[in-house]
């Protein structure tokens, strides 16, 4: 177990930022920001600009971003958000660099619609009449590779290890550690982290709060364990399924919804109901669809239950406050877009009134169709391509999006899927080369 | 009443109207709405409903007409707010609406169909279906039945409204008798789930309108999952449901046929083969898990309940550890849907254990 260091308190306002910037002697400030597809983008200044910069004048250009403004020559704001300025780990005393997180806007300073970060907030306050404050816990599995010169990475591990295993000699517990110890230099506060099943594979879990601090969270760790990893000599992925005969990683959301056992029953409801749509965004890759197969726990049908593990919505009996575990999702999806559909999905479900059906007792992988068919048991999307089509069917997980997000990351994931559907394999080459 | 609160009334008329309310049930949601006595009269002052005591004085009164046929007159007294005359012209569509069917002598009243249902006057399916069909309703393969009861009509009121709402079904339709301080609900479940979800809606009727009633009286009591020509044994159920929720557990409480276990065979003074298929039901769940896993789980049971549920003792006649009997007696809780914590849902389990062993 860690813990977040003593006296470390956020920076609520401007003022105080640059304060610390020049107390920490901070030499450059990345403004980081993700793009429609949830990948970590920054631009650096010099701490010479950075109170320009907390003023919202730092400008980028937005067409040469992915889901922004393609093809158009628009300058584009970054507005910092004071509470997630941060010193990176690598910072000395004598030299530092910092991060500050931001919002994109446009030129006019009004709010840029594909701004994934934005998108989470609107989320979150459209939704406040049906979730007040709905609290997030994160569990985010990812493996540690050895880091060789090749040109896509390599899938040889350091350890020999398995679940909650403790090994002197792994290279990956210790670049773990400092992972976490990264992180909470930062102010990101750490719940738990443990070996997971597959030797490699790691887990680091954030305790519940605030959903977009959750979402920071998850585009930080991604951040900094490539980082820190590779100083071990190690490689970071958050791939959803790098092994075809190991576990594959995924992103266990868990909510607090609030309310009483009938708001309970409705979440569970809503996330089952627009599950599908959601696997779009919450499973954004077509290597995700190898995770979400019959094996290793992965979920594949929309069910709930109180203690499978393999159920899609997991809702442990009798916490208090009663907690909603969200199973599907996994850590290469775009953070905000994931929680705001989540959480939209959610207050639809609390809002209509939608029941779940009765919990599942024992595994999934054991229904029977009859069985899934009398319990109105859905299937998640078993490619990326299904998954466009069930969210271009799902209004409220759409209108979660926006119009321009929408849009974007469908033309994206579109593109993404066409590559690899043209693309040959490797293990079509071993099964037809010589047999054909 | 603000525009979307007029809105919701006249939905919760439609849905009244819909499941076969009538001016008695559409003048309570009138009267309980804005809080006036209302009195509904047909042609040649035939009184058709009322609600309330305060049918005197000055009363607010609204034609029920549709278009050039004249159908009787709505009559409010009391102040019932700025909306008043919208609210009652409203109401007054949807009584035309009801008293226009009755006029074109529509056999096919959907209360009828209901009412025949109920008293098994159709034994089959096919005919059953023909019959609703000839009277506008979309039958659905299943449904279960909910009957709920309160006495002070105020609360009925809020009930009437939740239930509506709750049971509200995009399938197929549903349907809705009042007898007396009774309301019967026959809710479509072409699916399991669709009755699973009736059950749950159901049970948290009493929270759904605690904030209005905070100290109910209501009761309610849900049947089982039956084909639409056994409509009659479901509600049979729920009212056995209804009535051993309010021996047992006060009002405030809502039955579920299939959790009471052993009450309803307690309350009918059941035969020996009910007594046997009780027994036969009960440890069925766990008999298919024990063979599909070559497990123990109905042994572990019987001899748990042996030794006077001792785990120690229990543990030691299996030859396993004390935490292998814990992990059973959790396994066989989730499996048979009974809680071993919860007496009632003990006796179920010892009656049918006790039960097997009489008639084996």
């Amino acid at each position: 177990m860690h813990s977040q260091p003593d006296g470390y308190k956020r920076p609520a306002t401007k003022r105080e930022v640059l304060r610390l910037a020049k107390e920490r002697n901070v030499r450059f400030i990345r403004l980081a920001f993700a793009d429609v597809l949830g990948v970590g983008k920054n631009v650096s200044i010099p701490v010479s600009q950075l109170e320009a910069a907390l003023d919202g004048k730092v400008t980028f250009d937005g067409g040469s971003i992915d889901g922004f403004v393609r093809g158009e020559e628009l300058d584009m704001v970054l507005v910092p958000d004071p509470q997630t300025f941060a010193l990176y780990p690598w910072s000395t005393p004598e030299s530092a660099e910092a991060r500050l997180l931001c919002d994109i806007a446009m030129p006019d300073g009004s709010p840029f619609e594909g701004c994934p970060r934005t998108m989470l907030k609107r989320a979150c306050e459209e939704t406040r009449g049906a979730l007040a404050d709905p609290r997030v816990a994160l569990e985010v599995e990812f493996y540690l590779f050895e880091s060789h010169e090749s040109e896509y990475g390599s899938t040889s591990t350091p350890d020999v290890g398995s679940y909650f295993d403790y090994s002197a000699n792994d290279r990956g517990e210790e670049a773990r550690s400092a992972i976490v110890s990264a992180l909470q230099s930062m102010g990101v506060e750490v719940a738990s982290a443990h070996h997971e099943h597959g030797p490699g594979q790691h887990e680091i879990d954030f305790p519940h709060g605030g959903v977009l601090e959750a979402a920071d969270a998850l585009l930080t760790l991604r951040t900094i364990a490539k980082h820190v990893a590779a100083r071990y000599g190690l490689e970071a992925t958050f791939m959803p399924k790098p092994l075809e005969e190991r576990a594959g990683s995924g992103l266990h959301v868990n909510f607090i919804a609030g309310g009483g056992e009938d708001t309970t029953l409705y979440g569970i409801g809503g996330l089952l109901a627009h599950a599908p749509a959601m696997t779009a965004v919450c499973n954004a890759t077509v290597n995700s669809y190898k995770r979400l197969v019959a094996a290793w726990d992965a979920p594949i049908y929309t069910v709930w239950s109180e203690r499978s593990a393999n159920a899609l919505v997991r809702v442990p009996p009798n916490e208090t406050p009663q907690q909603i575990e969200m199973r599907s999702p996994d850590p290469a999806c775009n953070p905000y877009l994931a929680l705001a559909v989540l959480v939209s999905a959610l207050a639809d479900g609390i809002e209509q009134h939608t029941l779940p059906g009765d919990p599942l007792v024992g595994s999934t992988y054991d229904l029977s169709e009859h069985d899934r068919r009398e319990r109105g048991i859905g299937t998640l999307p078993k490619s990326l391509r299904q998954a466009i089509v069930e969210l271009d069917g799902d209004p409220v997980i759409r209108a979660a999006l926006g119009d321009h997000i929408y849009h974007a990351l469908r033309d994206a994931k579109l593109a993404e899927y066409e590559r690899y559907r043209r693309a040959v394999h490797a293990w079509e080459h071993r099964a037809y080369l010589r047999l054909y | 009443m603000t525009a979307d609160e007029l809105v919701a009334f006249a939905e919760d008329l439609a849905r009244i109207a819909a499941a076969g309310g009538g001016p008695q049930a559409l003048a309570e949601h009138l009267a309980a709405s804005t809080g006036v006595a209302v009195v509904v009269e047909g042609i040649e002052s035939k009184r058709l409903a009322a609600v309330g005591r305060s049918t005197h004085g000055e009363a607010r009164t609204v034609p029920i007409a549709s278009g050039d046929s004249k159908f009787g007159e709505l009559r409010v007294f009391g102040d019932g707010g700025a909306e008043l005359d919208r609210v009652m012209r409203l109401t007054a569509s949807a009584i035309a609406l009801e008293l226009s069917r009755e006029a074109a002598g529509e056999p096919g009243r959907r209360r009828a169909f209901w009412e025949r249902l109920i008293t098994r006057a159709h034994t089959d399916a096919a005919a059953a279906r023909d019959d609703a069909a000839a009277r506008g309703i979309v039958a659905a393969s299943h449904y279960v039945a909910v009957a709920l009861e309160s006495e002070h009509s105020e609360e009925r009121n809020a009930l009437r409204t939740a239930a509506l709402a709750a049971f509200r079904s995009s399938d197929a339709d549903g349907g809705f008798l009042e007898r007396g301080t009774a309301l019967l609900f026959f809710i479509p479940a072409p699916r399991e789930i669709d009755a699973a979800n009736a059950r749950t809606a159901a049970s948290l009727l009493p929270r759904a309108i605690a904030k209005s009633h905070p100290h109910p009286h209501l009761n309610g009591g849900v049947g089982t999952r039956v084909a639409l020509v056994e409509l009659q044994q479901s509600l049979q159920q729920a009212q056995a449901a209804l009535s051993i929720a309010r021996r047992l557990h006060g009002p405030g409480r809502i039955g579920v046929y299939e959790d009471l276990g052993a009450y309803p065979l307690l309350l009918s003074g059941a035969g020996a083969q009910a007594l046997r298929e009780f027994s036969r039901r009960t440890l069925a769940p766990l008999r298919a898990y024990d063979e599909k896993h070559q497990t123990e789980l109905e042994r572990t049971l019987r001899l748990y309940f042996s030794v006077g549920e001792n785990v120690k003792t229990a543990a030691a006649e299996l030859n396993v550890h004390r935490h292998t009997v814990f992990y059973r007696l959790r396994q066989i809780g989730e499996i048979s849907g009974c809680k071993l914590d919860d007496p009632h849902d003990q006796l179920t389990l010892r009656m049918a254990i006790a039960i097997d062993a009489l008639t084996t």
